[in-house]
């Protein structure tokens, strides 16, 4: 495990700082900018169509947004969501560009939906997927002296989240630090979580299977090649052992996986490592197209990219 | 949001792959292996499917954004929020909703106060995609309004419906709290519990299971714990607002965007 960030320096927290206050100073000039356009004339107000605008307000096509500018247009109605974002103190996410061991994410980037959010110190490894409106928040920062953590060592404690490569985190799912303890998320390679589950202060190994809107708590470990169940719930600290299938709420072992079972516990990570490519592939509008795009849509590359160009 | 705006900014046409998805599915290409098209068709192709796919978009008026709002009237109804009330960008908060000091709610996260009011207190926070909701009627006669407490931690993936929780509590994740149901101050329900509906929870207990069960009485140190994991949340809410100026940029942007749609619609046209 690596040794946790250090925070933001003095020099950085001064900088960040001070460039909040500009940026919040300019934004304020901005505003009575607007304001005092509206105010020098020419604004008339339809009360009809309840548009302020410079021109005729007779006139004003309603679908033309450009035509009813106003002086409230920095209520902006547009989404201020985003889909990578810092936290001042907990750091950036990040890329990883470390090479893989898996042989099926060898030449891919992660895929990351654009309606996820994902916060804080997140690390994700290639291969990974991130789907549709999952939420990964790395944004904890431990205070060990206040929960008596202190006894702990270095190794037992870790903030952020780091997802394996070829690990797929499906539509909706939470994966985040627990908020009291400040303990991160750490899950392994070629796991697959669940539409709707949702990880907090868990400890994940690889090729895992977590069943759908199941739930799992601070402090639990689940070890590799492990299945659970759909709508599991693994209470605090609990331990699912390796190759066992366990369900329920609270989760029970049901009992042991042959070993069929365990080959198919990777098979679907692998399958959603191709799907996601795919997707990838789609939602970057021109964006692209590398060798390993194109080879999980099908297209054989035959070492000279040019003539898939058409060159 | 970014990707979309970044194609709609650009002059060149933004959709080859898409373009090379539809000849694939017309089974066009001719005598080439599926899925290889030359490039120029492709921006032909790409070209064309765009500026159609513009001027429909511009005579049809449909939204060229998402204007989802994290803060929404409903009717006459608006909700209040308290000036370090932390809402996520992508939560929703919709109607007669009132957020108290240093409450938060979080990512995906939806608060509708449709059918009756919600107040959330002081302290307390909703986490990543909670649903708080109404329903229009109580067959109990009570009203359907959500009240939370001060100190109330509502774990992630929560549903709560027309219930009442009173202060320092923690509502486990992925819990569910049926219409009518009254929890107590100084409750902990286990991750998972049920709650079904007009049930009651007393005080000073901890419940779990589905259906919800009783598991024990609480420790005597209980309140401040709880009352420390939704500081803590507080916290960790006040480290998100500050990443957010007070107002958004977007419409700066929102400008740029709509005075390039139309010089490229009135070049379109000329």
């Amino acid at each position: 495990m690596p040794p946790p960030p250090p925070g933001p320096s003095a020099y950085q927290f001064f900088r960040h700082y001070l460039g909040r206050c500009l940026r919040e100073t300019g934004q304020m000039f901005d505003r009575v900018g607007l304001r005092g356009e509206a105010a020098s004339g020419s604004w008339k107000y339809n009360k009809a169509t309840r548009i302020l605008s410079r021109s005729n307000p007779e006139k004003i096509d309603p679908l033309n947004w450009a035509a009813h500018q106003e002086p409230w247009l920095f209520n902006s109605p547009l989404s201020r969501h985003r889909n990578l974002m810092p936290i001042f103190l907990a750091g950036a996410p990040k890329i990883s560009s470390d090479p893989p061991t898996m042989s099926v994410v060898e030449g891919t980037k992660p895929f990351i939906a654009p309606c996820s959010t994902i916060v804080g110190d997140v690390t994700i490894n290639p291969g990974a997927s991130i789907w549709y409106g999952a939420v990964i928040r790395g944004d904890t920062h431990i205070k060990k002296e206040k929960i008596g953590l202190d006894k702990l060592s270095d190794d037992e404690v870790h903030t952020g989240v780091i997802i394996g490569e070829g690990t797929n985190i499906q539509d909706n799912a939470i994966i985040s630090g627990c908020p009291y303890t400040g303990v991160g998320v750490r899950i392994g390679k070629g796991v697959t979580v669940g539409h709707s589950a949702s990880i907090i202060g868990a400890i994940i190994g690889d090729n895992v299977l977590v069943g759908m809107g199941s739930t799992i708590s601070v402090g639990a470990v689940i070890e590799s090649g492990s299945f659970l169940a759909a709508g599991t719930v693994v209470r605090n600290g609990q331990v699912v052992k390796s190759g066992e299938l366990w369900a329920g709420c609270p989760a029970r072992k049901l009992k042991d996986l042959t070993e069929k079972q365990k080959t198919q516990l990777f098979y679907q990570a692998e399958e959603y490592v191709k799907l996601s490519q795919r997707h990838r592939h789609t939602m970057e509008l021109g964006g692209e197209e590398d060798e390993g795009d194109l080879r999980m849509n099908g297209v054989e590359v035959e070492g000279d990219v040019k003539r898939i160009e058409g060159e | 949001m970014q990707s979309l705006s970044r194609s709609l900014l650009r002059k060149i046409p933004v959709a080859p792959s898409r373009a090379n998805a539809a000849i694939r599915c017309m089974g066009g290409g001719g005598v080439q292996p599926v899925g290889v098209v030359p490039r120029e068709n492709k921006v032909k192709v790409g070209r064309a499917l765009k500026e159609t796919g513009l001027a429909a978009k511009v005579a049809g008026g449909e939204e060229v954004f998402s204007i989802r709002r994290p803060v929404m009237t409903l009717l006459d109804s608006k909700p209040l929020l308290a000036t370090d009330a932390f809402v996520a960008p992508s939560a929703t908060v919709i109607g007669d909703v009132t957020l108290f000091d240093y409450s938060s709610v979080w990512y995906s996260a939806v608060i509708s106060g449709d059918c009756n009011s919600v107040k959330v207190g002081g302290m307390s926070n909703v986490q990543d995609r909670c649903v708080v909701s109404t329903v229009p009627k109580l067959e109990t006669g009570f009203p359907s309004k959500v009240e939370i407490g001060n100190y109330v931690s509502v774990g992630p993936g929560s549903v709560l419906t027309s219930c009442t929780i009173g202060d320092n509590v923690i509502v486990g994740e992925g819990s569910v709290v049926g219409e009518g149901s009254v929890i107590e101050s100084l409750v902990i329900l286990e991750p998972g519990t049920v709650v079904p509906a007009n049930s009651f929870i007393p005080s000073n207990q901890k419940w779990g299971g589905n259906p919800a069960a009783y598991i024990e009485d609480l420790g005597g140190h209980a309140d401040e714990d709880i009352q420390a994991h939704a500081k803590q949340v507080s916290l960790l809410a006040e480290d998100h607002f500050d990443e957010y100026l007070p107002f958004g940029n977007s419409y700066k942007h929102l400008e740029e965007v709509v005075e390039d749609v139309e010089i490229e619609a009135e070049g379109g046209s000329a």
